[in-house]
């Protein structure tokens, strides 16, 4: 509870979000942004009056994984890379509710990479928010397959040969209909895609760029949170209409470029199915 | 503000608005991104630690406050926010 | 508290009694009794109980959806659990295999789920086309960790209609995976089913209390059994793979561990007597006792049967349940049996359980590692070596 307490009764003494989230949850790193990502999450879910009916939110394994605990909704955490089809599996088994995936670059891209592009294949009605800092945190600072060229993690301690995932791009090329990046500081235009992501229909890609200055920053930049902020201001680039393919993301030579990629309006999976259902039960009916 | 041969009957009303920043000292953990955000210097690192050992942010200038929320929507903990009050002295509660 | 259940009509196209393969008679088993989602992935030999609730779940307004590989399917299906719709997906060894990791996951968060697994010649890719029951601990050791699991396993394609509907309803009483074990050939081959008039479906339990006042994973009745929420409901509840506690928050202390892991086991091993299945014929005064399962048990019957004839004092069963093993069984025919066979169609797995019993009776076993069913010949002559 608040340490400060007002003689006043109107004004709130709780967090305006308290009623949204389990604090108690909050285990990330002092100064890393993922919890930032949840409360803009949590702030648009609030603004919309969504409640524990009308959502569910699930994550994998990592840092970003923990993130799915944090909110008063059906959470879950589930296996590495595995959360996007069992986010599938729950949306097209219960269509009303909004579900959000909150995952991690490497439980997205690497393990979960196959899931990721067939859900956006598929154009399943559900918003993937996936917070990007190149690097496996929880597990100590290994590689990922966002880690930038020449970085040194724990796994690639004379300098990362593997050049990184685009995952705007790979996002796009899948076949996903609205596709974004933001800066993990910028919060207000993620909580305006994250609005646009969960009230559209089909896939939503949102990649949010939050430095890792426990793992990732300390072997390379030997900085701190506001310091890597700081860094990734500098060299964010908000661009409009700029295609997938050009959206770089190169943390060492000074470019990310952030902005909203792809917005275009198709039918989603659930629709598609249900159109199936009603196709088939006509036909079925004139059979008889 | 208006060019001299074009003025309001009435003055526009100027009201001050005045904020109360609320810190939870247990939740919040120093990070220190609320005061690096803040455009007027209303927080800072205090030096009196929680029941986690850690150092939590203070307002140490509440009538800078000018409701940008700005360390509200940063924080990673949940720790700040902010309520619009009537007056000086519920700023400084 | 008992689970609520309601006795629903056979709604199925089919008009029964019905030439079917065991595959279409485990979809219309699972159609029967309430299953409304299908993740899939096409594998030999039980890719047909895949194209059959392709065909009929659009028309019960379900939910099939071919995901892009096995682990996708199964996680598919944990997420509509909790959603509250009942799930399945089928698949053989090599997908098991792929499952396995998911397996554990549905234990931790102790999810309602039936998964059939269509036992093929392995291993790795094996045989696709042949018969085996090779699968004996994959199918219950699949995951990692300590759990318990309940396997069952058909032996007639009436049988894989009336068992998928008994491993739907065990999954919903008791919160947990069930795994159905059919050989190969019985999801391939053809024989008359009869479709119940009526099915009862089991519900999981559900919450009594508020949406503030419950938790998760707290146990409240002697079978050890939490009540579900689901998603879309105003309940909010966090289910992790990690140990947990009641509320289901993470917990890495050896105490969370073990109240958590025990009750989970205790789950399903205080059932136990509920959940096996068996067949008996002969037991009255047989001195050897052949113990098989599956397809292979129809050669063991006719062995048997053979025998009895000439004057042989030989007895058979026939699991309809692979796991929890039957201790008690074996513990029955300790008293009176002087020598229990074990037949499968692998090395020697099943038997490893049976040998568990040698110091009441002595095993043998008649078992073969290829996916080639035994025949009643070949088993009758083995048999008379052992007599």
């Amino acid at each position: 509870m608040l340490q400060q307490s007002t003689s006043d009764g109107y004004h709130q003494t709780e967090h305006p979000l308290a009623e949204m989230l389990n604090l108690h949850r909050f285990v990330f790193c002092s100064g890393c942004l993922i919890g930032t990502v949840i409360t803009s999450l949590a702030t648009c879910l609030k603004e919309e009056n969504l409640t524990a009916r009308d959502y569910a939110i699930v994550s994998g394994i990592g840092c970003t994984g923990r993130a799915s605990g944090c909110f008063k909704a059906p959470a879950f955490h589930t296996t590495h890379g595995r959360a996007i089809p069992f986010a599938t599996g729950l949306k097209l088994a219960k269509p009303r509710i909004k579900v959000f995936v909150l995952s991690g670059d490497g439980d997205i891209s690497a393990i979960g990479g196959n899931h990721f592009i067939h859900a956006a294949r598929r154009n399943i009605d559900i918003s993937v928010i996936c917070v990007n800092n190149s690097v496996y945190g929880m597990t100590g600072g290994q590689a990922a397959p966002t880690t930038q060229l020449g970085d040194i993690t724990s796994t690639t301690p004379y300098g990362n040969v593997e050049p990184p995932f685009n995952l705007v791009d790979l996002a796009a090329a899948s076949g996903a209909t609205y596709v974004a990046r933001w800066p993990g500081y910028d919060t207000l235009r993620l909580q305006k895609s994250l609005r646009k992501g969960m009230n559209r229909r089909g896939f939503s890609f949102i990649e949010v760029i939050v430095p890792c200055f426990t793992q990732y920053g300390r072997r390379n930049r030997k900085e701190g949170t506001i310091e890597m902020m700081e860094g990734l201001r500098a060299i964010v680039d908000l661009r409009v209409g700029c295609p997938p393919h050009e959206a770089v993301l190169d943390l060492n030579n000074g470019l990310a470029v952030c902005g909203e990629f792809v917005e275009t309006d198709g039918i989603g999976f659930i629709e598609n199915l249900q159109n199936l259902r009603e196709r088939v039960k006509e036909r079925n009916a004139g059979k008889e | 503000m208006f060019p001299s041969n074009r003025r309001p009957i009435l003055a526009p009303l100027q009201i001050k608005k005045y904020y109360r920043v609320i810190v939870d000292s247990e939740q919040c953990d120093g990070c220190s991104l609320c005061t690096a955000f803040c455009p007027l210097e209303v927080l800072e690192i205090g030096a009196q630690t929680n029941r986690r050992m850690l150092h939590f942010a203070v307002v140490a200038n509440p009538l800078n406050c000018l409701g940008c929320e700005q360390c509200e929507r940063i924080c990673p903990a949940a720790a700040i926010f902010i309520n619009e009050v009537e007056s000086e002295l519920e700023a400084l509660v | 508290m008992k689970n609520d259940s309601i006795t629903v009509e056979n709604q199925s196209p089919v008009r029964a009694p019905v030439l079917s393969t065991g595959n279409h008679a485990c979809a219309e088993g699972a159609l029967a009794v309430g299953c409304r989602f299908f993740g899939g992935y096409p594998i030999t030999p039980s890719s047909e109980v895949a194209e059959l609730m392709s065909k009929r779940l659009p028309l019960v307004d379900g939910t099939f959806v071919q995901m892009e590989d096995e682990i996708a399917s199964i996680m598919a299906c944990l997420g509509a659990s909790f959603a509250g719709v009942k799930a399945m997906t089928a698949t053989s060894g090599p997908g098991l295999s792929l499952m396995a990791e998911s397996i554990g996951l549905a234990v931790m968060m102790e999810v309602p789920l039936v998964i059939v697994t269509v036992m093929r010649g392995g291993p790795s890719t094996g045989q696709p086309t042949n018969s085996s029951q090779s699968d004996v601990y994959q199918v219950r050791y699949a995951s990692h960790g300590d759990y318990e699991l309940i396997v069952l396993a058909p032996g007639s394609v009436q049988e894989m209609y009336e068992l998928t509907i008994r491993a739907f309803n065990l999954s919903e009483i008791y919160r947990t995976p069930v795994i159905v074990a059919a050989d190969g050939t019985l999801g391939q081959m053809m024989e008359p089913l009869s479709l119940k008039p009526e099915v009862e479906q089991v519900q999981r339990k559900s919450p009594q209390v508020s949406p503030q006042d419950y938790k998760p994973f707290e146990v409240l009745d002697e079978d050890l059994v939490p009540a579900m929420a689901v998603a879309g409901t105003d309940y909010d509840f966090y289910a992790t793979g990690l140990t947990h506690d009641e509320m289901g928050n993470p917990r890495m202390d050896p105490e969370s561990a073990e109240k958590l892991i025990t009750r989970l086991c205790a789950k399903i091993r205080r059932a136990r007597t509920h959940i096996y299945d068996w067949e008996t014929y002969g037991l009255e005064d047989a001195r050897l006792v052949v113990l098989a399962y599956g397809v292979n048990a129809r050669g063991v019957r006719e062995a048997a049967e053979r025998m009895r004839a000439e004057g042989h004092k030989i007895g058979m069963v026939r699991l309809k349940s692979l796991w929890p093993f039957p201790d008690e069984l074996m513990d029955q025919l300790g008293h009176r049996v002087q020598k229990v066979v074990v037949s499968e169609l692998n090395n020697g797995m099943l038997i490893r359980e049976v040998e568990r019993f040698r110091h009441r009776f002595s095993v043998a076993g008649i078992t073969v590692p290829t996916p080639v069913p035994l025949r009643p010949s070949e088993i009758y002559h083995r048999l008379l070596e052992e007599i």
